[in-house]
């Protein structure tokens, strides 16, 4: 009787579900939602902030706000498609 | 050719002799073993029995307290228009400074307010962001306006009110956030170098 949990990394959205008998079920995030935004941002009092939230703030902090890193995981960080966005 | 089909026969022979012989193995379980075999499913269906109440518990909880949620949401729209029509009926030149404008204003708070108080009732509330910090849990920040009399970081303007129901986040207010002037020195020295 292991569980079951399935984690759809998206480019610009994720999504949680797990198992309940024979059929999926999405999880929702704290805000209520379905999809959460493949967003993490670092504040300048080191917190650290995950899916809206920091969608919400990286208009005023652009540098440490990331976003699509799906794109990029995999690269060393010497990469020049690295280098290029960060 | 002969041989390999002496074997193969041979191997299905043994096949056949080796069926009883599992059955026979599987007889031999204990039936202490059987016993505790069927004492831990049982305990793990109980569990999992026991984990789907409270999670229909829990889903029932929220199906009642945040059920009108998307409802909710788009109702907002109503309260922007109702200001929209207000600021257009004010910038409006020819019937400005009217009897009857005065009045239509005056109705059109009236609704305004009969709304929010029917919002408020039902646990969603205004956020106010003017003048505090930008807190990405309640405010999405627009653009960034230069300003040296406020902090880095506070709301100064608000494009859009936001509203909460209970503790979840109805709509972001839209705002704008002040930010350090840049250097007029750096300017002065930039346009030096070009």
């Amino acid at each position: 009787m292991s569980k079951v949990i399935g984690i759809d990394l998206g480019t610009t959205n994720s999504c949680v579900s797990i198992m309940e008998g024979t059929q999926a079920k999405v999880l929702e995030n704290t805000e209520g939602a379905r999809t959460t935004p493949s967003v993490v941002a670092f504040t300048d009092n080191n917190e650290k902030l995950v899916g809206q939230p920091a969608k919400r703030q990286a208009v005023t902090n652009p540098e440490n706000t990331i976003f699509a890193v799906k794109r990029l995981i995999g690269r060393n960080f010497e990469d020049d498609t690295v280098k290029k966005r960060y | 050719m002969e041989k390999e089909q002496r074997s193969k026969s041979e191997e299905k022979s043994d096949d056949k002799t080796k069926l009883p012989e599992t059955n026979e193995n599987e007889n031999q379980i204990k039936p202490e073993d059987k016993i505790k075999d069927l004492e831990d499913k049982l305990a793990r269906t109980l569990a999992e029995m026991e984990n789907q109440r409270r999670r229909f518990e829990k889903e029932k909880n929220d199906a009642f307290e945040y059920g009108g949620f998307s409802f909710a949401r788009e109702s907002l729209n109503l309260i922007d228009n109702l200001e929209r029509v207000k600021q257009s009926l004010e910038n409006d030149e020819e019937i400005k400074n009217s009897d009857a404008l005065k009045k239509t204003l005056e109705h059109l708070d009236i609704v305004k307010k009969d709304l929010i108080s029917i919002l408020k009732k039902n646990n969603i509330d205004e956020i106010h962001a003017v003048d505090k910090k930008l807190d990405p849990n309640l405010h999405q920040a627009m653009m960034e306006i230069e300003d040296i009399n406020k902090e880095p970081g506070t709301i100064i303007q608000e494009i859009q009110k936001g509203y909460t129901m209970k503790d979840r986040l109805l709509r972001p207010s839209l705002v704008a956030v002040s930010k350090k002037p840049e250097k007029s020195e750096e300017k002065s020295e930039e346009k030096v170098n070009k």
